[in-house]
């Protein structure tokens, strides 16, 4: 069984940029290949994204952003579109590590290349161990925090990042972090919370983020950048910290406290009613707005009628059908949908009943409204649901209508 | 020879293609504006430069949203043979912008194919290069100062998305060309003509591999070639200094189900745009 062209209702992501030129294609009453339908995208503020060549590099307000990463590990940037919640980040001065307080007497020397193209960065030498430079990070609530930093290899073997509370106990490692530098291998050494993955950046420059478990709000909440760990001395280059109250990191922001608007991104369909419909998705979580369940793609205008896919919460993963008389989930628990990695997840609504598969493993199927007049497929949402923006990166965020018996159909509209 | 095809007919900086494209440049010769660069247009006295010598020039489109592009051209009549150019793209007006090109422009036409480190000049005199995919609101040809008494000149930009194609089945023909001019045949059969143009015309039968490839062939070759748009058409990549710049010919275009495949097919015609007069 395959599929047509005209099956296609809409085609958003970073491989919407490779195969159209675009980021989004939506299928309605033809112009022989021309124009397509504008989606809306709004976001109020300037955004950062990682360049193909590695490099972070601004979106002026109202441009969506395509970040490159490399969430498979085969070595290849793909285009992502980053599509992410309002974020505050809580370090004041994120680039000037001369304004941060220092522990013992490290030397800080400006004017360093950075992992944006410019000569912002710093290098930090200690000349003694356990040297090293401190801020304070002003969170809002208890709970698990989120910090991020950018690092590149100096003469250290090992560097650490600690996030410090002052005041417990007269002093807690909440949690504190090593990156090896021969292996890129990133540890805890004490404290608990979830190491991210290092992201490779240009130039020789890696994003290290972590969360910090059980942070107190109201002490002194102190992120400690050491330039060499294991009772050792040497360098390593520091550029661009952040803390939010979040779990999950988000993409960087800088040079000052700031606010990043949400980036929100809707795309018009075609009416109609349809006895077959599919969601696929290949991409991953970069951020959340706090709570579990994050949207990943919803079709639907309304809370009354609507598809979409969700992930990162309990259950793992879920389907939803919410038709006129009953809502229906398909979960899968099995799947490690852990932020920053990439999954593929087919959402089926055939006629009545629902499949949700992991690429192309079924976790779950079950009955459901079968789709009627009060259905419209008027809207598609990309990362956002009921109002709430969720952080999420989409290499396919992808519609299908009719003829979807076979999920290995979808295998030929992928790279 | 790989036998591979390539077509390029988008155009980022053609507001025909794309309405809401503002094309500006750093400065431009009054009759020389910056659009002249998307025009379509080969002539030799169609083309935009800047007004300074000897300092860097730049010509951009801004977009009204992302867009990607692999694929650069500079048709020919332009004067950058031997020099450097940048393909800069950035999505905040070149407040930061990623350098997706800079090469030295060959000097002179030689064998090669359009994903050579410094492109391929073809037979006529127009630069092409395949690059890796890129994404961007806004694209800017940048050109470095040239040297005392020198500024740019471009004809033709042709920047976007190009498509490779399986194959064109075979046979075909990659350097048929059909004579145009006045011809007279006198009483004793003599031939008479006026200044005569050899341009390349046939007919390409392309086969889709799947029903997918239709989504795109439909774009680019029904929605922009279709529609009389110039695009460079490449019969290999690995021979790509015979490329050559066609207009869809008269006659029907359209890609459908026939006996013998099982996916589309279609005819692909078309005759060479404004070919060069001797």
């Amino acid at each position: 069984m395959t599929i047509a062209p005209a099956d296609l209702l809409a085609y958003v992501g970073g491989a919407a940029l490779e195969r159209y030129g675009r980021l989004w294609r939506v299928t309605r009453p033809a112009d022989r290949g021309g124009e397509e339908g504008a989606p809306a995208f709004t976001r109020a503020t300037v955004g950062v994204y990682i360049d193909r060549d590695g490099v972070l590099r601004n979106a002026a307000s109202g441009v969506p952003r395509v970040t490159w990463l490399d969430l498979d590990g085969d070595g290849v940037r793909e285009p992502y579109l980053l599509s992410e919640p309002t974020r505050t980040q809580l370090i004041t001065s994120p680039e000037d590590f001369s304004a941060w307080g220092v522990i013992g007497t490290p030397s800080r020397t400006s004017g360093q290349a950075d992992p944006r193209g410019g000569t912002g960065a710093y290098l930090l030498e200690a000349d003694a161990v356990d040297e090293g430079v401190i801020h304070s990070a002003d969170f809002t609530g208890d709970g698990e925090k989120v910090v991020s930093l950018r690092l590149r290899a100096g003469t250290a073997a090992v560097s650490r990042v600690q996030v410090w509370d002052a005041t417990a106990g007269g002093g807690t490692d909440r949690h504190s972090v090593s990156v090896t530098w021969a292996t890129l291998a990133v540890a805890t050494i004490a404290g608990t919370g979830t190491n991210y993955v290092l992201k490779p950046l240009g130039g020789g420059w890696y994003r290290l983020a972590f969360s910090v478990a059980g942070v107190v709000a109201d002490n002194d909440n102190q992120l400690r950048i050491f330039a060499a760990g294991g009772g050792a001395t040497g360098t390593v280059y520091i550029y661009g910290a952040n803390a939010w109250d979040a779990s999950v990191p988000s993409s960087y922001q800088g040079p000052s406290l700031a606010t990043r608007n949400a980036d929100l991104i809707s795309l018009p369909l075609g009416v109609g009613t349809r006895a077959r419909l599919s969601l696929y998705w290949r991409g991953a979580i970069t951020g959340s707005n706090g709570t579990d369940d994050r949207w990943l793609v919803q079709v639907g205008t309304n809370s009354a009628n609507r598809l979409g896919l969700r992930a990162g919460g309990s259950p793992q993963v879920a389907g939803y059908l919410q038709g006129a008389t009953s809502t229906v989930t398909v979960t899968g628990n099995a799947q490690a949908f852990a932020p920053e990695t990439v999954q593929e997840l087919i959402l089926q609504y055939d006629a009545g009943v629902l499949r949700l598969y992991d690429r192309t493993t079924l976790l779950d199927t079950d009955t459901c409204d079968v789709l009627t007049g009060g259905w419209s497929e008027q809207q598609l949402h990309v990362g956002h649901a009921d109002g709430v923006e969720h952080g999420v990166a989409a290499h396919h965020a992808v519609m299908l209508a009719s003829g979807l018996h076979d999920v290995v159909a979808f295998r030929e509209w992928l790279p | 020879m790989s036998g591979k095809p390539l077509i390029a007919v988008e155009n980022l900086f053609s507001v025909t293609q794309f309405p809401n494209v503002v094309v500006l440049a750093n400065e431009a010769a009054s009759g020389n504006e910056a659009f002249r660069v998307a025009t379509g247009r080969r002539s030799a006295l169609n083309f935009w430069t800047s007004t300074t010598t000897n300092q860097p020039a730049w010509v951009k489109a801004a977009g009204d949203q992302v867009r990607a592009a692999d694929f650069l051209a500079l048709d020919r009549g332009h004067n950058l043979a031997g020099f450097a150019i940048e393909l800069h793209v950035s999505n905040d007006d070149f407040t930061t912008y990623e350098t997706a090109l800079a090469v030295t422009l060959p000097a002179a036409t030689a064998p090669g194919a359009v994903d050579d480190a410094l492109g391929v000049r073809t037979e006529e005199g127009a630069w092409l290069k395949r690059f890796a995919l890129r994404a961007g609101k806004q694209w800017r040809l940048y050109v470095p100062a040239m040297g005392t008494g020198l500024k740019p000149q471009v004809v033709g930009l042709y920047l976007g998305c190009s498509l490779a194609l399986e194959y064109f089945d075979r046979p075909f023909q990659d350097d048929q060309d059909e004579l145009v001019g006045a011809t007279v045949e006198s009483d004793a059969g003599w031939l008479g003509r006026s200044r005569s143009i050899q341009r390349r015309a046939h007919e390409l039968e392309v086969k889709l591999p799947s029903f997918a490839a239709y989504d795109q062939v439909r774009y680019h070759l029904q929605g922009h070639f279709g529609k009389g748009r110039p695009m460079w058409l490449l019969h290999d990549l690995d021979q790509a200094d015979r490329a050559v710049l066609v207009v869809r010919a008269p006659g029907t275009l359209g890609f459908g189900f026939t006996p013998g495949w099982g996916w589309r097919r279609g005819k692909l015609g078309y005759v060479e745009h404004e070919a060069q007069a001797a």
